[in-house]
């Protein structure tokens, strides 16, 4: 996104945020996620798209600082799926580790993501009531739901490595 | 319906008003048989701030599915909602609250909400919609083939249900339009032409609505309507925005939603500090999936 857009506190719709990688001078114009961690107001749906990352993103995934983003109701991550390879699992895995939500969201739509893991904190979401995961082709295991009682709906496709849910 | 905004006008009252209501008011409204006279009833009993709220609603199209997070954010543009009395409560939430009120009265029918349980769109009845242009009066016009023109200076709110040939001079009169605080151009082709007459005789606009025209540019003049609060312009084929946009700094609204070639967002976007809500709507269906990768790929760069 054009820097700056965390200067915009009154936000409280943004309805996508495009996170791109630091790779020419140009690209110094360009902000992370971790702009969002004043923009407190934020309500709605949100969409995080992931278009490149480095090992920066970890550090600016947690200061993002959802967990402060009360009015919430919807928030989709989605990686392009034309940046995965084997050799970035473990970088996926620290990303949406790091992305720490509030307990307020009630749907959480997560799309090409290409960890192995997926992070406990979704078992903490205690209003969610429909998660969505969609192409996360190396998950092999979903965190335990039964801890959140709202939930109504858990549509998975095309998770080509899942062996079990933890029910 | 009228049975139903009646009986609520009546429960607002107190029981000892109810018999001259009864006796007098209600017969007098109902005896000529016009429908819209007995709905006034209800209308004249709202609050000055409410009935500008519900007025507005007569630039809407017959039977517009109307979206009502949009409607409020109209209505604080306008200034018909304000904040001076709502405490720390945020404008959209007091702008709720109007609307509420104003769909229990029945002046809104068949709600639809999203998955959240949130409002998401409303209709107004056509006896409604008729009451709502008979209140605007002059006020708010919308103009149709054949219909009404512009020709009063009382004028304030414009939109056009009709095609307009923007190669043409646009068919308000200068002295009207620039006494305009909204303007909305429903349908109709686009020519470059129009931004020139927009930016210098519509200067005292707080909306302004060009959706869906296959608008190629926005012109740098736009800095020049420097009140404007609500800018949509969704549904077009523009790549970028200019950098005059940065100008607008009582924007509160900027509307991007489906215009599927925009690539970046102006740099000094963070000057626009009243902006409060930036849609450029990403929620595409997975099949235009590789279409939104290509027009998103600015957004970063």
């Amino acid at each position: 996104m054009p820097r700056g857009i965390g200067k915009l506190t009154s936000l409280q719709t943004l309805s996508c945020f495009v996170v791109a990688r630091n790779t020419s001078p140009k690209s110094k114009m360009i902000d992370g996620l971790d702009e969002l961690r004043m923009l407190n107001e934020l309500r709605g749906s949100l969409e995080i798209i992931v278009k490149g990352y480095e090992g920066s993103c970890i550090s600016e995934f947690q200061g993002a600082k959802l967990i402060d983003r009360e009015y919430l109701q919807s928030l989709t991550v989605r990686w392009d799926p034309d940046l995965d390879n084997d050799l970035n699992i473990d970088l996926y895995d620290k990303m949406l580790q790091s992305l720490r939500l509030n307990s307020n969201l009630q749907e959480l739509i997560v799309k090409d993501y290409g960890g192995m893991r997926f992070p406990s904190w979704v078992s903490n979401l205690s209003n969610l009531v429909r998660i969505h995961l969609e192409g996360c082709r190396r998950l092999k295991h979903i965190p335990p739901l039964d801890g959140i009682p709202s939930l109504k709906e858990l549509s998975i496709s095309y998770l080509d490595d899942l062996e079990y849910i933890d029910l | 319906m009228v049975i139903k905004a009646i009986a609520r006008l009546m429960s607002l009252k107190d029981r000892a008003q109810w018999l001259p209501f009864i006796q007098q008011e209600l017969p007098n409204r109902v005896q000529d048989d016009n429908i819209i006279h007995t709905l006034k009833l209800s209308y004249d009993a709202l609050p000055s701030f409410l009935k500008h709220c519900f007025a507005y609603c007569s630039l809407f199209p017959k039977g517009h599915k109307i979206d009502v997070k949009y409607l409020i954010r109209l209505w604080i543009a306008q200034g018909f909602v304000s904040s001076s009395n709502s405490g720390r409560r945020c404008i959209e939430v007091v702008g709720l609250k109007c609307f509420e009120s104003l769909l229990w009265r029945s002046f809104f029918h068949e709600v639809e909400k999203d998955r959240f349980g949130n409002i998401e769109s409303c209709k107004m009845h056509d006896f409604m919609h008729d009451l709502a242009t008979k209140v605007a009066g002059f006020q708010s016009i919308k103009v149709e083939r054949g219909g009404k023109q512009i020709s009063n200076n009382m004028t304030r709110h414009v939109s056009f249900d009709m095609e307009l040939d923007l190669s043409q001079q646009m068919p308000i009169p200068l002295p009207f339009a620039k006494c305009l605080r909204t303007l909305m151009l429903l349908i109709g082709e686009w020519d470059e032409g129009a931004w020139v007459s927009i930016c210098r005789d519509f200067r005292r606009l707080r909306v302004l609505v060009l959706s869906d025209f296959g608008m190629m540019e926005v012109s740098p003049l736009i800095k020049k309507l420097k009140h404007l609060k609500y800018l949509d312009l969704s549904n077009n084929e523009m790549e970028t925005l200019p950098d005059s946009v940065t100008n607008l700094v009582n924007l509160q609204v900027l509307k991007l939603n489906a215009c599927s070639n925009l690539k970046e967002l102006p740099r000094g976007i963070a000057k626009v500090i009243n902006l409060r809500h930036l849609d450029v709507g990403c929620t595409l269906d997975d099949d235009l999936f590789q279409k939104l990768r290509v027009c998103l790929v600015g957004l970063g760069n």
